[in-house]
């Protein structure tokens, strides 16, 4: 498993990166990458609340918690929201956002592993925004 | 192997589908306007925004 995660590690790194024209374009990129990364936390948080892919009025026990589904959705909506909404100075008011968010959601851990680790990638590129 | 390995190594495996859409659109010839990403970023955001939306429905609303 460890050698696949490498084999694919340096092929990503192989491949050649597009670079946007514009500033206004590559700040536009940056936001978009931030949103993939919260769309895949937000795809890890509903798969360890509905494994099935149904959604119910409750998380099927022994994954995630409800409140704890509802605070990380409520976070990514937020995200989403400001990033729509504020494409020129949208790091800062994304950072805050997120600020505010993380300890109510820290305090209803602890998380599935792949919660956990999408948590871990969305936190330090939010973390590193300038 | 420390978190900071497996993030630093999560981050280079996650090919981003972003640099997939943009390398295609490098290898059909074209340039990527600012029109179109800020058009992807949008569309990236409401997707995050209605499935979300749609699963705090699902478990008493907003």
């Amino acid at each position: 498993m460890t050698r696949l995660i490498l084999i694919l590690a340096l092929a990503a790194s192989a491949c050649a990166k597009v670079t946007p024209e514009t500033p206004k374009a590559a700040t536009a990129i940056k936001a978009d990458e931030v949103l993939l990364r919260v769309k895949e936390l937000q795809s890890a948080v509903l798969a360890a609340c509905w494994p099935d892919g149904v959604m119910a009025p409750a998380c099927v026990p022994g994954g995630i918690s409800t409140p704890a589904m509802r605070e990380f959705v409520k976070a990514t909506i937020d995200v989403a929201q400001v990033s729509k909404a504020v494409p020129v100075g949208w790091q800062a008011t994304v950072k805050a956002s997120w600020l505010r968010a993380k300890p109510r959601i820290l305090a209803l851990g602890p998380f599935p592993s792949a919660v956990q680790i999408a948590l871990g990638v969305v936190d330090t590129l939010i973390g590193s925004l300038l | 192997m420390s978190p900071l390995f497996w993030l630093a190594l999560i981050e280079k495996i996650a090919i981003p589908e972003l640099q997939r859409w943009l390398s295609q659109l490098n290898a059909d010839g074209r340039t990527v306007t600012e029109a179109e990403i800020m058009a992807k970023l949008e569309l990236d955001a409401n997707d995050i925004i209605a499935i979300g939306q749609h699963a705090l429905d699902a478990t008493g609303g907003a």
